[in-house]
């Protein structure tokens, strides 16, 4: 009997696979649509999010279940335009490509105790609440956007995890970019990276486009046309068809998807990236 | 199909007889498994409860409860009795948390609680059969099996409805409990007749078996040994015949009364008046159109004041027979990520409420499904009163 693809259910048997591609280029330090703060910044407060938030939701009695391997890359230039591509998680886990879950939930780089804000539920008043949060990434924002190199080397990552993880829920890419890559076509970069697969389905590749002015946001578009601009158009060819839990998911979360919708965003805002990112997670079998 | 240990007609002061088999959702883990139960053949309660495994010790809430529904049996037809009961388990749960100790994640996650669904059956001598009575809040499943024939399934009657988050009990009073809803039947079961209690993970499997028209064989579980039956379990997991979760499997097989006689009371009664005909859909693909129509009302309680002080009339007034469906999402929406400046955290707040309209979607969808339970519950009531009476009346 064939299975379905896109139905491994993710467990400490058939771990998933997260892989980040964060641009840390200088024009990052531009301040995202309807915000003020720098695109670089809401970023990262995203993705230190998502980890936190991931952690929490893989706690157990007995600690963090290890059953996601996640990987937080950053790529940027020097100032001889050379690509700097590296890990961005901070801390004790400086300098890895991909850790478990369980090792992430362990070893922030700090604990930073700041206010958060709560409605207090008889008067609806907001009221502070000091809540310890975690933080594995900083902000960066300088040089170029060597997308090709990343690509490349997120190739490599994702080549030799699916080697230890042949029948995995196939590893889920997001890219996360302001601007056109700046050492070539990533076009050809990005197929080669969605031709990796495990033995249920290809690797998942999803972009998003963050965007400095208020523009009309584009999400999971399933079409070419209509899109605003040539950088668009190519983020679009480089992204995944979403399958059919992905579909079946959005449509309960009330999002219209055409049958072959991408895994992109343009002109993403800080609500649409977080949507973004749950979107990737929550449609994968078992990390409800 | 006899039992070994099933004699008919034997006597004994045990209601039925019982196997339990769990394993947990990783084998090389088995202490992480958040799933318990519990029996009193004597008494003739038996019990099992689901932690959910995303909320924070889990394992030990229910544990918990599923020990209380033995040793203290709740009512939850009296609200203020039952929140006592809650209330008094609560106390117990909190007593076993040491948190002084935990990192962050746990921290984070141990304001939120543990949840557990629960599900426990008791019986009653009546003559020669027992009387049934069922009581269940979220997802774990009873199978009243007489030979081959499915008599019941309850309270989930079809694999699809597993896919939503159950209505859970909480190890915190969150302030959530007037969305708590017990399913309930009170019905015969007689001797002989096997009763199926287990987790939604097994629930899932035996439904989609129904549901193709074939039969679980739990006589055949039944003579397994544990082992035996895990290493099945464990491969039906690799086959994606049933969800890697935390299993739980128990059958019994009803005795009879101790003041049964033996002459006139070795064969079972015909079909009870309330039968739930096998599951045979035209296609194996589950979906509504192919679920039977459940036959008997599912009477639906609403719980649970969680003080005493609480007044009755602060209770909501019972559902009408309509299968209850999960509410309350086990775990409140995630915090906000820290860092963010006020108009940041209310954009998170719109995220959240977008989540809660998904939370409201899904809340409609199964009213929806459980009016349309509803109705063709009654229709089916109709039938069974009118058709056969009508001949009477005229007479």
């Amino acid at each position: 009997m064939s299975r379905a693809s896109y139905s491994q259910e993710i467990n400490r048997q058939n771990k998933g696979c997260f892989l980040f591609l964060l641009d840390q280029s200088y024009s990052m330090e531009e301040p995202l649509g309807n915000s003020a703060s720098r695109k670089c910044d809401q970023l990262v407060a995203a993705i230190n999010g998502w980890l936190q938030n991931m952690a929490i939701r893989a706690t157990g009695d007995q600690g963090i279940r290890d059953w996601l391997d996640v990987g937080v890359m950053g790529y940027r230039t020097d100032p001889a335009a050379q690509p700097i591509i590296e890990p961005a998680l901070q801390g004790p886990l400086a300098g890895k490509t991909i850790c478990s879950i369980t090792e992430i939930g362990a070893h922030p780089a700090r604990i930073e105790t700041r206010t958060q804000y709560f409605p207090d539920e008889e008067t609806g008043q907001m009221i502070p609440v000091p809540c310890e949060t975690p933080v594995w990434v900083d902000a960066k924002a300088e040089g170029g956007t060597p997308m090709c190199h990343m690509l490349y080397f997120a190739h490599q990552i994702l080549a030799d995890w699916i080697s230890r993880h042949p029948y995995s829920f196939p590893p889920i890419v997001v890219h996360i970019t302001d601007g056109e890559s700046q050492d070539g076509d990533p076009i050809p970069y990005a197929d080669a990276v969605r031709s990796l697969a495990t033995a249920d389905g290809n690797v998942l590749l999803l972009n998003c486009h963050l965007s400095m002015t208020a523009a009309q946001p584009f999400m999971f578009p399933a079409g070419e046309e209509g899109l605003p601009d040539e950088l668009a158009k190519v983020l679009f060819r480089m992204s995944s068809v979403l399958p059919g839990p992905f579909l079946r998911h959005a449509s309960q979360e009330g999002l219209r998807m055409q049958p072959n919708a991408r895994g992109m965003a343009f002109n993403a805002d800080m609500v649409c990236l977080i949507q973004f990112l749950n979107m990737g997670t929550k449609a994968a079998p078992g990390l409800r | 199909m006899i039992l070994s240990s099933f004699k008919p007609g034997f006597q004994t002061t045990m209601r039925f007889e019982s196997r339990i088999f769990q394993l947990a959702k990783d084998p090389q883990a088995p202490t992480d498994f958040q799933d318990a139960c519990q029996v009193d053949a004597a008494q003739g309660v038996a019990t099992v409860a689901d932690g959910v495994s995303s909320s924070l010790f889990a394992g030990v809430w229910a544990s918990i409860l599923t020990a209380a529904v033995v040793a203290d049996p709740p009512d939850p037809a009296d609200p203020n009795a039952f929140g006592r009961w809650l209330a008094n388990r609560r106390a117990a749960w909190s007593q076993q948390i040491d948190a002084s100790n935990l990192p962050w994640f746990q921290k984070v996650k141990l304001k939120q609680g543990a949840f557990s669904t629960l599900l426990w059956i008791r019986l009653n001598p009546s003559g020669s059969e027992y009387g049934m009575q069922c009581w269940a809040v979220g997802d774990c499943c009873l199978f009243h099996v007489r030979g081959e024939r499915l008599l019941r399934s309850f309270p989930i009657l079809n694999s699809a409805e597993l896919d939503a988050n159950p209505l859970a009990l909480g190890s915190l009073d969150l302030n959530h409990d007037q969305y708590l809803r017990f399913a309930t039947f009170d019905d015969g079961c007689s001797p002989g007749d096997t009763l199926v209690l287990c987790t939604d993970a097994l629930a899932g499997w035996a439904l989609k078996e129904y549901e193709s028209g074939r039969t679980p064989a739990w006589d055949r579980l039944w003579s397994l040994s544990e082992d035996a039956w895990r290493a099945e379990i464990i491969e039906q997991r690799a086959a994606q015949q049933i969800r890697y979760d935390d299993t739980t499997l128990l059958l019994l097989r009803v005795c009879h009364p101790p003041t049964t006689s033996l002459a006139s009371k070795t064969v079972p009664k015909p079909v009870p008046a309330v039968v739930i005909e096998p599951i045979v859909p035209t296609s194996p693909a589950s979906s509504p159109k192919t679920v039977p129509k459940p036959v008997s009302a599912v009477v639906v309680e609403p719980i649970v004041p969680t003080s005493p002080a609480s007044s009755p009339k602060a209770v909501p007034k019972p559902v009408p027979a309509v299968v209850v469906e999960p509410i309350v999402p086990p775990l409140p929406p995630p915090n906000p990520p820290a860092g963010l400046s006020d108009s940041d955290v209310r954009r998170w707040a719109e995220s959240i409420a977008s989540a809660s309209e998904d939370l409201a979607e899904q809340v409609s969808d199964e009213m929806i499904k459980g009016m349309r339970k509803l109705k063709d519950s009654l229709f089916q009531k109709y039938r069974d009163n009118s058709a056969p009476k009508d001949p009477k009346k005229g007479e």
